[in-house]
């Protein structure tokens, strides 16, 4: 690779995760001169989205780390200064225990296939046909919901980026109960039509949604369950399968969710009703991972220079300030270094808490009975909850007549059990690969020099407020004086040229 | 193959005995969009000659994205196109996606060109799909004098066929460029070009100079046929986009009351 970059800047960004890519549009957008850099060939890191044959091969790799420190003495060449140099991890280390299987034959040859045809729906599949269209799986590491009125679709819509994304609402929200499957009423007009909730229920919802709705800090309202649970607040109010549907799916809660942050959180689902159909949740066309990138094209456009598959093998730190970044033999300069977590030498880096994964393609919707797209599907335990996402053909995410499902959750394992087939049981959705992991997320534990900035990566909410928030608050130490995402001159109109030769419009005019 | 015409064209030096077409000849040069251009391809349909009977046809606009290794002319190519000039030193417009071309197509349709430079983004053949994203034709630009930009031309192709196809499924048409022709120390066999080109399906290739301003507008006019062929065949089966474009409510409704 050759190395004609430019050796200064004002902001190095290390890592494609969705805060830094944030950071790196908005930064770029000031006029800063940035330079973004990741490890890998893709965009995202654990936030990436892949097609099947990447994705496979990433769980090939799994968990083991490739990365062998040189020992600070290899650095020393690169400069004259006092430098200290900390040599970077790799992000690998934030997954553990992970498997995957295919379930399914490896190749079907030409010939058996005809008479095998009026077999049961599933056994067509071979690995070798699936991976025969791997370009039409987008696979996500980190899928994330945006809320209709949340501070994702905000920023979307401020910086621009918007333009560059297409969005699905998410058009059935489910709830695993009493062993069935079952779609929550969402809003006041869901519960009023709906044919399974009686008469005296749905006047029991309804005032219920309405004081959820009519909520604020110094409303009365909630207080006697200020030390409470919100399903304590539910259960007083609501038969308990209602309870259930609001506490899970709206509240996105679960038993020890304290009763005000339930009621914040089912206000918050609520209110961004009706903007886009009536779901409050939007999911991208493509995979999460669409929306960095547009971030990243639009750092891009504002003179940002991009380097993929380029390592940074050390921060060189000159006294108590970030000085650089040492990368394949040269050293890059710049007044600030935004960096993943992940990435985070071991002086700095700790591991936080951690959530199981779980990735399948399967043969069949979990819910045939509802329209076509995106589904979210609660499923609570005893203990916990686990948290699924459906995807189907019209995502852009799979071939058409496949699924992939995203479960999130510590109890996952029950829920694939009670909701999954391996074979045999035809009437639930066939599972034709699976993989599991545990997603570790990465902490900033020691005490960084100012100029360094690190960056959380996904975390285990549906949404992306929290990386907005983070976002927003590396870009006010960068750029102290600035708005995020302040909105731009309108654009020029760009030069639109007649064409060449004028009189050939008007020939036989 | 159908493009194969122009595809050997070879060399952007050499000049061409403009391939017949089989309408009249008056009736061809009245069509003509630009005057110095030859016909170096013959669509096999001539839906466009008939419809242009009609008179008023809806604009079409076309996103072509333009790829390839660092400074091998990719911005002095779209400059070249878009204003027909060339500066050493220029280096786009900071901010915008991309430059729109208006081209006068045989009278009676308008073409609007959007083209995307990748803008500082990507030195090395990873870029986002976003870019590449709905595109409906694409360049390959490599320089003659640099013969590791037109192997990376492959790498190149890979990226974009594995982020995105046209609506209808098939490969985005990309047209290889082999730029600074006007320049004696090249790097790179006509011969090698032309197998090359064949072997990795790209719709056609020619030599070009951004800056003597070769060949730039002609292979664009190449380009611009193959999508509009594309188009015919692919807005018969009218894609309905069933997604949703994130708006701003409050300017939303502020257009809705102004109209
Ligand atoms: N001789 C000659 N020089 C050219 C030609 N086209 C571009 N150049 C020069 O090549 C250099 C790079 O041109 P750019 O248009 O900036 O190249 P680019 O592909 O946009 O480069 P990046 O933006 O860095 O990816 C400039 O110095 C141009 O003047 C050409 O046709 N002939
Ligand atoms: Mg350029």
């Amino acid at each position: 690779m050759s190395d004609d970059l430019p050796s200064t800047y004002d902001v190095i960004i290390l890592g494609t995760g969705m805060v830094e890519s944030i950071v790196a549009a908005a930064v770029a957008r000031t006029g800063k001169k940035v330079l973004h850099l990741d490890p890998n060939t893709y965009y995202g890191q654990l936030w990436a989205t892949l097609s099947l044959d990447s994705f496979e091969l990433w769980a090939k790799t799994g968990t083991s780390n490739t990365k062998t420190l040189k020992g600070e003495d290899s650095f020393k060449s690169l400069s004259d200064k006092a430098l200290k140099y900390y040599e970077t991890q790799d992000e690998r280390d934030c997954i553990s225990d992970l498997t995957f299987n295919w379930n399914i034959v490896e190749d079907i040859p030409e010939s058996e296939e005809e008479p095998k045809e009026e077999n049961a729906s599933g056994n067509e599949y071979s690995i070798k046909k699936i991976r025969d269209v791997s370009r039409k799986f987008n696979i996500d590491l980190a899928p994330k919901l945006l809320f209709a009125k949340g501070p994702m679709v905000e920023i979307l819509i401020k910086s621009q980026v918007s333009k560059y994304v297409e969005f699905l609402n998410v058009n059935n929200i489910l709830i695993y109960i009493d062993d069935a499957i079952e779609r929550v009423p969402c809003s006041k007009s869901d519960v009023f039509s709906s044919k399974s909730v009686n008469v005296v229920d749905k006047r029991l919802l309804m005032k219920v949604l309405t004081s959820i709705q009519s909520y604020t800090e110094e409303s009365p309202f909630f207080q006697e369950y200020e030390n409470k649970t919100f399903l304590d607040y539910l259960k007083a109010n609501l038969p308990e399968k209602f309870a259930n549907f609001i506490l899970y799916s709206i509240a996105a809660g679960d038993q020890n969710t304290p009763c005000l942050e339930g009621v914040q959180k089912a206000k918050k689902f609520l209110s961004c009703l009706g903007y886009y159909g009536n779901s409050p949740f939007l999911w991208p066309l493509y995979g999460s991972s669409e929306l960095l990138q547009g971030f990243c094209r639009q750092c891009a456009v504002f003179s940002g220079i991009y380097c993929l598959n380029r390592e940074v093998e050390a921060i060189a730190v000159e006294g108590d300030k970030y000085y650089g970044c040492a990368s394949n033999g040269i050293l890059l300069q710049s007044e600030h270094l935004v960096v993943s977590n992940s990435l985070l030498p071991q002086q700095f880096r700790g591991t936080g808490p951690s959530v199981k994964r779980a990735v399948l393609i399967t043969d069949k919707s979990i819910f045939p009975e509802g329209k076509e797209g995106v589904s979210l599907l609660q499923y609570p335990t005893d203990d916990s909850a686990a948290t699924i996402l459906e995807l189907s053909g019209n995502t852009c995410s799979v071939p058409k007549g496949l699924f992939i499902v995203q479960i999130v959750g510590n109890c996952l394992e029950e829920a694939i059990k009670n909701l999954f087939s391996e074979g045999g049981d035809d009437s639930k959705p066939k599972i034709l690969y699976s993989l599991r992991f545990t997603l570790h997320q990465m902490e900033c534990t020691g005490k960084l020099p100012e100029n360094i900035h690190a960056c959380p990566g996904p975390d285990f909410a549906t949404d992306f407020d929290a990386e907005i928030r983070k976002a927003e608050e590396i870009f006010k130490k960068i750029c102290p004086e600035e708005e995020f995402f302040a909105p731009l001159p309108p654009e020029p109109e760009p030069p639109s040229d007649e064409p060449d030769s004028p009189e050939e419009a008007t020939n036989d005019a | 193959m159908l493009y194969n015409v122009w595809g050997s064209v070879g060399s952007a030096m050499s000049v061409r005995r403009p391939v017949r077409s089989p309408l009249p000849d008056d009736e061809r040069e009245n069509s003509d969009p630009e005057s110095d251009a030859h016909h170096y391809y013959i669509p096999t349909k001539y839906d466009m000659f008939d419809l242009r009977r009609s008179r008023i046809l809806p604009e079409k606009l076309f996103k072509v994205i333009i790829i390839g290794d660092p400074t091998v002319g990719k911005t002095s190519f779209i400059q070249r196109y878009v204003q027909n000039s060339f500066t050493k030193e220029y280096k786009g417009t900071v901010g915008v996606d991309f430059a729109l071309k208006v081209v006068h197509w045989y009278d009676s349709q308008v073409v609007k060109l959007q083209l995307w430079d990748i803008a500082g983004q990507e030195r090395f053949t990873w870029m986002t799909r976003v870019y590449y994203k709905d595109t409906h034709g694409c360049v390959i630009m490599f320089d003659l004098t640099n013969k590791n930009s037109f192997e990376n031309t492959l790498k190149w192709k890979k990226d974009l066929d594995g982020k995105c196809t046209l609506s209808d499924g098939s490969p985005v048409p990309c047209m290889l460029l082999a730029n600074k022709c006007d320049l004696q120390d090249r790097k790179v066999h006509q011969a090698d070009i032309e197998s090359f080109h064949k072997e990795n399906n790209f719709i056609g290739w020619t030599e070009t100079s951004a800056k003597e301003g070769l060949m730039v507008n002609d292979s664009m006019k190449f380009l611009i046929e193959v999508m509009m062929q594309h188009e015919g065949v692919n807005s018969t089966i009218n894609h309905k986009k069933s997604s949703l474009q994130l708006v701003n409510q409050e300017e939303k409704k502020r257009r809705n009351c102004i109209c």
